[in-house]
């Protein structure tokens, strides 16, 4: 009994350390990364979302996400340091390429070897955070570009746009920076008509953009630091998008006013034109009294069909039927809207129902009448003929009186 | 015991059970209000400023980084715009909301005019002809891009805006000079 209480108290010891560590990992969800020797009481906070991917033989700066507002050497209460993952000693360490200004990291020029996963670990009196920054050196080379391009959008036929990314902390420490602008090898010059400045050295507008100018471009920045220059290139892949603009929704059918029976099934489709271009971000719905149909009608005795989007001839339709079932008197004082919307434009159609039963009874009113027209007609055509014989007998009569006058003579 | 407030009482409404679900039949003067908002599909991009930076969502505060397209892709739940599209019983521009997704869906506020990303699924229906989650999408006239207007702050649009060092997504009253710190590239991602 005793043996055993003493093996109870010590699992119990040994699973404690488990829940310590267990809560440690929980901590830092986003990376599976072993803390650093030297972080050992420091909260590890996760890994920068942006990589930095540069060319070799180029400045590079790495940002401390940690209070990335504040000047650290300003406060004598906090500090930053840097270090890289493999490695315990701190940066910079006796390497003349790196050194630390405020919450940035300086590497110049980078070498292939700098690439890595670099921590800058944030210190105060109260506590102590970590997070990491992945670096990655490319060579200067066609093969490097997928990795190290920027990608930008332009779309046909208009002004386009190319901005040099990421030289905040370049342009602040040299005003005069000069940045040239290429496409491909060719340096677009201040003299090329179809590449032109905005001003804003950083920025190179592209007038009416065809489908030619799409490709890599490049712009170098020329930076001195301690007498030596450097460039600073960054690549921009540029997309050329075709102009799908988006096409004004033009609301074929229904018709104005909808003939119906009472008490039958109807099927209203509200069909919408939406031009030959590609896919379209177009919505089409009913209303009932500017309600939608599911809360006016909420036993279903009209309900709304499904979205059926499909091509006839090349061209572009949305369908959404009104399905009644069945009509009723109720719906004949109802207005009742179709809407096509879409960023470009919101399109509406109002349509009413008509009850066409009261045709019908005036149809088999008609056929009664009708039959008693003709009967009436058919006495009447009677009562000429027999006027007619009439007239014969006057005739008759007139033409005795006739021979009676020349016996009188003699 | 003091007679219960008349308030604290409900109206009982007739109601009726069809497949499966319960309805609560409106009286004529309609102590029920309608959807006002309803949803319907959605579709997904990335979105850009002027200076084509994507818009990035994280724990932080959204902002606008330059991107590699390795960047991009890497950090595609961050970037990958989720827009719901919404029908309006008033119709005025394209109602949207806007999502990303990581483990969990999070929904563009602009409650109190502050951008957030509230961690919730965009509503199945809205009962107010006003949100704080809907935008209208419009088209900017002569631009292929877009503007996002808020349906609970008239005039006020989605904006980006230099702060320190970082580019934030705000909301922002419109200028009438050709603001084009409201316009928005949408790059449009497979249909999901």
């Amino acid at each position: 009994m005793f043996i055993l209480l003493v093996l109870v108290t010590g699992v119990s010891a040994f699973t404690t350390p488990t829940v310590v560590h267990t809560g440690k990992v929980s901590e830092s969800p986003i990376t599976s990364e072993k803390p650093t020797v030297h972080g050992d009481n420091c909260q590890f906070r996760g890994r920068e979302f942006k990589s930095e991917l540069r060319l070799e033989g180029e400045p590079v700066v790495l940002r401390c996400p940690l209070a990335p507002h504040s000047d650290i050497s300003s406060s004598s209460h906090s500090f930053l340091t840097w270090s890289k993952l493999d490695s315990s000693q701190l940066i910079p360490r006796d390497e003349p390429r790196m050194w630390v200004k405020g919450n940035i990291l300086w590497i110049l020029p980078a070498v292939q070897q700098d690439s890595g996963t670099y921590i800058c670990t944030f210190r105060n009196a109260s506590h102590c955070e970590q997070m990491s920054v992945e670096l990655k050196v490319f060579k200067n080379t066609e093969a490097s570009l997928p990795h190290v391009s920027y990608l930008q959008i332009s779309a046909l036929s208009t002004t386009g746009l190319l901005v040099c990314p990421d030289l905040k902390e370049f342009i602040s420490s040299n005003a005069d920076g000069k940045i040239q602008w290429y496409k491909g090898a060719i340096l677009l010059d201040k003299g090329n008509k179809e590449f032109l400045s905005a001003g804003d050295p950083t920025r190179l507008l592209i007038s009416n953009t065809s489908m030619d100018d799409a490709g890599y471009y490049r712009c170098v920045m020329t930076f001195t630091y301690n007498g030596q220059e450097y460039n600073i290139t960054r690549n921009i892949e540029l997309r050329v998008k075709g102009t799908t603009t988006e096409p004004i929704p033009v609301i074929i059918s229904p018709l104005e006013t909808i003939p119906a029976s009472l008490g039958s099934r109807l099927i209203v489709p509200c069909k919408v034109f939406l031009g030959t271009g590609t896919s379209s971000n177009t919505i089409v719905w009913w209303l009932a009294n500017s309600t939608f149909i599911s809360a006016a009608y909420p036993r279903g005795r009209v309900t709304e069909g499904l979205h059926h989007q499909y091509s006839e001839n090349d061209e572009n339709y949305v369908e959404v039927s009104l399905i009644f079932d069945p009509v009723t008197r109720e719906d004949l004082h109802t207005d009742f809207k179709c809407v096509a919307s879409n960023p470009r434009s919101s399109q509406s159609l109002h349509t009413t129902v008509k009850e066409v039963s009261s045709t019908f009874s005036w149809s088999i009113a008609l056929a009664p009448l009708s039959l008693i027209i003709l009967v009436v007609g058919a006495i009447w055509m009677r009562r000429r003929c027999k006027r007619r014989a009439g007239k014969t007998y006057g005739l008759t009569k007139l033409r005795t009186d006739n021979q009676d006058f020349p016996s009188s003579p003699n | 015991m003091a007679a219960m407030s008349e308030d604290s009482c409900v109206n009982f409404k007739e109601m009726m059970f069809i497949d499966n679900t319960l309805y609560f039949i409106p009286e004529e003067n309609g102590d029920l209000e309608s959807d006002n908002f309803g949803r319907l599909h959605c579709t997904t991009a990335v979105i850009r400023n002027i200076n084509d930076q994507v818009l990035f969502v994280d724990k932080r505060q959204p902002v606008f980084e330059d991107m590699t397209d390795i960047d991009q892709s890497a950090s595609e739940p961050q970037t990958r715009l989720i827009i719901y599209m919404y029908k309006d019983s008033e119709v005025r521009g394209l109602a949207v909301t806007l999502s990303v997704k990581d483990s969990k869906m999070s929904t563009l506020s602009c409650k109190n005019k502050i951008i957030s990303f509230e961690e919730m699924d965009p509503p199945e229906n809205i009962d107010d002809i006003q949100s704080d989650l809907i935008f209208f999408q419009k088209r900017v006239p002569g631009h292929n891009k877009m503007e996002f207007e808020s349906s609970l702050y008239e005039g006020h649009f989605l904006a980006c805006q230099k702060e320190d060092d970082a580019f934030k997504l705000i909301l922002k009253k419109k200028d009438e000079n050709g603001d084009k710190s409201v316009m928005f590239t949408l790059t449009n991602l497979h249909q999901s």
